[in-house]
């Protein structure tokens, strides 16, 4: 669950998802839910002249299985409270 | 069947596909395919219903729609569900609309031109290998693949080059 609430701490940053059949859709982070599904908003597709049907697209659904790499903001990322937050789940407290 | 209990669609009403119900849609799909429809309903596990759906393919500057009816997609081979502005045009004014046929044509003339040139990078990859040999000094081996790549170029010369050699 670390990564379900990390995520959820970003809701509302824009990050860049790349699916692993190699679209990328940068947006702001709606919401995320346990499978870390992806609601994105204000959408575009990163290289849109290979997609060009995606134009019209403005909020997507994402889901979590086929998401290769998600790319955050450099202030969302908190190393030191990851840090903790690993060694708090894996002693399970 | 009601949608009560702890996991009632309320509760993970902000991420899941509830806002897209009824709403024009675009499906990718795990194949490469797109879909357009409406959207009838879903489950938990993302599998999806469309109505009035209809199959957009695109090759290149060229797209057709293809009327697929009623689409059920089980949630593995869905990939990405987005909302379709209906204020925005749908494709770039530069694409156009041509028969399913066409598309399909044009796919394979694709296919079969990058297929020719992968094979005949292949075949043609002992040229590399004779200045790999020449490289060596081994002049025996070399004029024999001379011999080969002569017999090659003209069958009614190969015999001709080859006794010259």
């Amino acid at each position: 669950m670390l990564f379900f609430s990390y995520f959820k701490e970003l809701v509302g940053k824009e990050v860049t998802v790349e699916l692993k059949n190699d679209l990328a859709i940068t947006g702001t982070l709606h919401s995320v839910d346990q499978y870390l599904n992806i609601k994105l908003e204000n959408t575009r597709v990163v290289d849109e002249a290979k997609y060009p049907h995606m134009l019209s697209v403005k909020n997507c659904f994402i889901r979590g299985s086929v998401v290769r790499y998600v790319q955050l903001p450099p202030d969302g990322v908190d190393v030191d409270i990851l840090h903790d937050a690993t060694r708090r789940e894996a002693r399970g407290t | 069947m009601a949608l009560e209990g702890p996991h009632s669609v309320q509760q993970f009403e902000s991420s899941s596909l509830v806002s897209y119900l009824d709403k024009k849609v675009i499906v990718l799909l795990r194949d490469g395919r797109s879909m357009i429809g409406t959207m009838g309903s879903f489950d938990q596990h993302g599998a999806i219903v469309l109505l009035k759906t209809i199959e957009r393919m695109i090759f290149r500057r060229y797209y057709c729609d293809v009327p697929m009816g009623v689409f059920i997609a089980r949630g593995e081979e869905v990939i990405f569900c987005g909302e379709v502005d209906p204020t925005v045009p749908q494709l770039p004014p530069h694409m156009l609309l041509v028969t399913r046929d066409e598309i399909n044509e044009r796919r394979k003339a694709a296919r079969n031109t990058s297929y020719l040139k992968r094979t005949m990078r292949t075949r043609m990859s002992f040229l590399l290998g004779i200045g790999l040999r020449f490289n060596r000094g081994s002049a025996k081996n070399f004029i024999s693949g001379v011999v080969f790549t002569l017999a090659l170029v003209g069958g009614a010369n190969a015999s001709v080059c080859g006794e010259q050699i």
